[in-house]
């Protein structure tokens, strides 16, 4: 009983693991670059959510779209500005970049606004509800639902829609699309952008039951990594599953052995899909 | 040619040998910007007041009284900078700092080399005064004496019968967590959980849950803030009911505590370093006058700054000159009334009683000890179920 | 003999340092530098010469440290014993972890490297007999006074040693095989070059140098925690100090170190809560605009034409 508990907390975690995981795990796919500011542009996300609730009155819950459409256009100025510049260089570089990016987030946070833990008090976060024996965070599950809706539309628009189509094209193939009249500079800067998008939402999502600080991504951005290497490189679907399965081990772990070495494990699982299967659960190619 | 070589033998062997020279100011070392900066503000307006005070009151030796800071951007390796550029470069014969136990103990080592005194105005892991040194000396009740003083404090109200402890796994968590393991092993209350868990998550209910089954009747926190907030909010959603929840200060002792968990935070009691009401002369005065210039209260980490700088200007003064050795031994035989309370140092560590107390109505009441309370503790709590 | 002049000079610099800088923060600033650069030196083996991008050399780093401080704690072994003990530790580590992720390409590799590293701190932190978060007092190398002046003097041996690796792999047969796999991995074992092998030795050379130099910083910083000898932070500005000064070159490594840590405390005076984001910033225009490091400004067109222009006129 306590073990379905501990499962149930877990996938709710995990759906907002997943949410924060998917733009990663996009980004990649298109454009094979693993974006190491991803938890710094969380963090944007945060801040803006949390502004946008203390000056505004928005409610992240309803504000969160905006939030995403607000980091969809810095995503779209790094990409045009920096990131692609490096496109078709070494993995090294790359690599660097995104971590410099990171670096330039998290130090103009922290001149920005300090280090300062910042929260907002939302009457849903602190609302549990009772199923039966089992207890949850309402939040948890509103944000859950989002996720779980997100990735349906996108798994919708990748299949339905032109651009969709385009993206997928791009990233099954790169050398080959342009042939097919797809413009893959366009499709490459929407798509970091979206995955960036992504990432702010996620964090629009994670204000009301955390806090934030300039620092605060950290964490996020090396289980997204997990996430996305468990569910398979370039796999949205994958992310989503990978986050779930993330959150409910890291549950299960606090529960029978200890809170402290949930990350530990997050890292062994790591290196086992990475060693053991690479193409992790749903994806497409080994590295 | 065999003298220029015992020069330079001289000038490699050097310094020790020759007299040094001190500029008579105190250095500070604290987390003025980083993770930590909000600590170190509140250290900063404890310095700055006391500075304008004893400026104010004359100086030290005639002169007005002068600190170089130095920030440790929430770092220990920047800590560990600071003292040599503080002692090194700016030759200051005295150091206070710095803000995390981390920090602090990085500076250990440094300045027991360099032979400057240490004061320590708020680390309260007890390994920074592990090393026994005379040159180290602690302002603050440490975590052994909080982990003392809420076990003593549970015995007067009926000693549970089990306590889970509960830690963040930062130096700060692992320090307190096990300082109460060790005096509930002395007081006889069995330890039914030790959870140590990674701070900064959302969710702690796989913990807390865990903690629940094993129904203890006492739980210790030992966090900083914003965990303390969603601890309580958390206890409250997994339905953990304790008859006393205690902590180690720090996280469940600031206002802001109050306003994040409000009423989950009833009935917290937790092991206070000083509080605005307290009896001591002048604390109500010294938080008024944050607040008026600063716009909210005085945390406790302010008053120890202000302490610690009151206390070093009183040795420097008793001392008669800006040397180590004599500031060093100035401080040991300190005695002084101040608003944090009487300061005695024991074996380098001042004999600072701790407060207990308890959030009753919104607000802190000091519960023990019996000569400062100033409400009754209200046991057990109430489960939260019948709570609103 | 010409050739040697630079380092020549620049040694004899080092050794000298005490005589004319007597001020003792700034040797221990120095002293930073030279640990840097060491670390550097090390680091641009697997990822300058070879190509791989390692995000998790902390671990190694960290081993140094903590065997220091160990094995005088529950063995009471001098910390001179400590460091070898140390090195034989990062080398085994190195084993592990090179067969482990070596199999891995581009950013999975890098990645694995962050997991290695982030495993070792995370069992820091928990363990108890590493005294978890509230971390260690590593004892000194040379007992007082000046013990920190002459740590610094058994740093430069290391950093010579260093160098002396760097000049080797540059020049031998050994980086020229690293070169061909960090160009092309497949390409390179079509002519017979062993991948697997050939980085192996070079992050046991690499594990073996960052682990000699993380005991000397324990020697002199004398705290050591998790959370400052095993971050990646100080990963990421390994490689940042190769890429800075020039990646695969043998001065780079040591050019970058001074410029990053001189900056380092130029920007901590006058920009105190700027420092980050000016590090961030520098790692953008170094990967966007001087891939090959400072030591490649010389062969950029624009100076080389104001050079020539400046000959001419």
């Amino acid at each position: 009983m306590a073990a379905l508990q501990a499962i149930l907390n877990g996938l709710l975690v995990g759906g907002i693991y997943a949410l924060i995981a998917m733009g990663m795990a996009l980004v990649f796919g298109v454009m094979r670059l693993v974006n190491f500011a991803h938890g710094a542009f969380l963090m944007v996300g945060m801040y803006l959510a949390y502004f946008g609730y203390t000056l505004f009155k928005l409610n992240p819950y309803w504000g969160f779209g905006l939030v995403g459409a607000a980091l969809f256009l810095l995503g779209m100025g790094v990409y045009w500005l920096l990131v692609r510049r490096v496109m078709g260089q070494s993995d090294f570089l790359q690599i660097l970049l995104t971590e410099g990016i990171a670096l330039c987030l998290i130090g103009g946070a922290q001149l920005l606004f300090t280090g300062d833990y910042r929260s907002i008090s939302l009457p849903l976060a602190d609302k549990t509800a009772n199923l039966g024996p089992l207890n949850f965070n309402v939040a948890y599950v509103v944000s859950f639902v989002i996720a779980l809706l997100a990735v349906t539309s996108m798994y919708l628009f990748m299949k339905y829609t032109e651009m969709g189509r385009a993206i997928r094209g791009v990233a099954q193939n790169r050398l080959v699309a342009p042939l097919m009249g797809i413009r893959v500079q366009w499709i490459s800067g929407v798509s970091f952008a979206f995955g960036v998008a992504c990432a702010g939402a996620a964090g629009a999502l994670l204000l009301p039951i955390f806090y934030v600080n300039p620092t605060i991504g950290g964490p996020y951005n090396l289980k997204s990594f997990v996430i996305v290497v468990l569910g398979g490189m370039g796999s949205v679907e994958g992310a989503a599953l990978g986050g779930l399965i993330l959150g409910v081990t890291e549950g299960l772990t606090a529960y029978y052995w200890s809170d402290s070495y949930t990350q530990v494990v997050d890292f062994v699982l790591f290196l086992a899909v990475l060693l053991l299967r690479p193409q992790g659960l749903l994806g497409k190619k080994a590295p | 040619m065999l003298t220029r070589m015992l020069a330079v033998a001289c000038l490699i062997i050097g310094p020790p040998a020759l007299a040094q020279s001190y500029t008579p100011k105190v250095g500070v070392v604290s987390s003025f910007t980083g993770s930590e900066q909000a600590f170190g503000t509140q250290h900063e307006r404890g310095y700055t007041l006391a500075l304008e005070e004893i400026n104010a009151a004359g100086g030290v030796l005639g002169k007005p009284l002068e600190i170089i800071k130095y920030d440790d951007q929430s770092k220990a390796d920047v800590a560990v900078q600071g003292v040599s550029k503080l002692v090194d470069q700016d030759k200051v014969p005295v150091v206070i700092g710095a803000y995390a136990s981390q920090s602090t103990l990085a500076l250990v080592p440094a300045v027991i080399k360099r032979q400057v005194p240490l004061l320590i105005p708020t680390a309260t892991a007890d390994n920074v005064l592990a090393s026994k040194s005379p040159w180290v000396f602690r302002v603050c009740a440490g975590a052994d004496d909080i982990a003392h003083a809420t076990a003593e404090f549970l015995k007067t109200t009926g000693l549970p019968k089990s306590i889970a402890i509960v830690y963040e796994n930062t130096n700060f968590g692992q320090a307190n967590g096990g300082s109460m393991r060790t005096w509930a092993r002395t007081y006889g209350i069995p330890v039914v959980a030790d959870e140590a868990y990674n701070a900064g998550s959302p969710s702690y209910t796989a913990m807390l849950q865990k903690v629940k089954e094993k129904a203890p009747e006492a739980i210790y926190f030992a966090s900083y803030l914003l965990d303390a907030v969603q601890l309580m909010k958390q206890t409250r959603q997994v339905n953990l009911n304790a008859r006393v929840y205690t902590s180690a200060g720090t996280g469940f002792a600031l206002p802001s505590f109050l306003t994040g968990a409000g009423k989950d935070a009833e009935y917290t009691i937790s092991g206070q370093q000083w509080m605005r009401e307290s009896k001591w002369p002048g604390s109500e005065k010294f938080a008024a006058t944050v607040k008026a210039r600063w716009g909210e209260y005085p945390s406790y980490h302010a008053v120890q700054a202000y302490v610690s700088l009151k206390i070093i200007a009183d040795a420097v003064k008793r001392a008669g000159k800006w040397e180590p050795v004599a500031i060093r031994d100035a401080i040991a035989k300190t005695e002084m009334q101040t608003i944090f309370g009487p300061i005695k140092f024991v074996n380098q560590q001042n004999q600072h009683p701790v407060l207990i107390t308890q959030v009753q109505q919104g607000a802190f009441q000091v519960v023990g000890p019996a000569d400062q309370a100033t409400a009754q503790v209200i046991l057990p709590t109430p489960n939260w179920s019948t709570r609103p | 003999m010409r050739r040697w002049l630079p380092a020549l000079v620049f040694f004899a610099l080092l050794v000298s340092l005490p005589l004319w800088l007597k001020d003792a923060y700034l040797q221990q600033i120095v002293f930073r530098v030279v640990i840097f650069a060491v670390l550097g030196i090390a680091w641009n083996l697997v990822g300058g010469y070879a190509g791989q991008l390692s995000l998790g050399h902390v671990a190694y780093f960290g081993i140094g440290a903590y065997s220091v401080a160990l094995f005088h704690e529950h063995f009471e072994l001098n910390p001179w014993l400590g460091t070898v003990l140390g090195v034989v530790l990062a080398c085994l580590a190195a084993l592990l972890i090179g067969s482990l992720t070596f199999r891995l390409r581009g950013p999975y590799f890098a990645l694995s490297t962050i997991a290695a590293a982030e495993i070792l701190r995370l069992l820091a932190l928990n363990l108890s007999f590493t005294h978890g978060a509230i971390g260690m007092i590593a004892p000194a190398f040379f007992a007082e006074p000046n013990g920190d002046t002459k740590t610094y003097y058994a740093a430069l041996p290391l950093l010579l040693l260093a160098f002396a690796v760097a000049t080797y792999t540059h020049r031998s047969r050994f980086g020229y095989y690293l070169r061909a796999i960090r160009e092309n991995e497949d390409t390179a074992m079509a002519v017979g070059v062993n991948p697997a092998v050939e980085k192996l030795k070079a992050l046991l050379l690499s594990a073996a140098l960052v682990a000699a130099a993380g005991a000397l910083y324990a020697g002199v910083f004398q705290f050591i925690g998790p959370d400052s000898v095993l971050t990646v932070d100080l990963s990421v500005q390994m490689a940042l100090i190769a890429m800075l000064g020039g990646v695969a070159t043998v001065w780079g490594p040591i050019i970058g170190a001074v410029v990053l840590t001189v900056a380092a405390e130029g920007l901590k005076a006058y920009l105190e809560r700027a420092h980050l984001f000016f590090y961030g910033l520098l790692l953008v225009l170094v990967v966007l605009f001087l891939p090959g490091g400072l030591v490649s400004i010389t062969k950029l067109r624009w100076f080389r034409r104001s050079a020539a222009r400046a000959q001419a006129g």
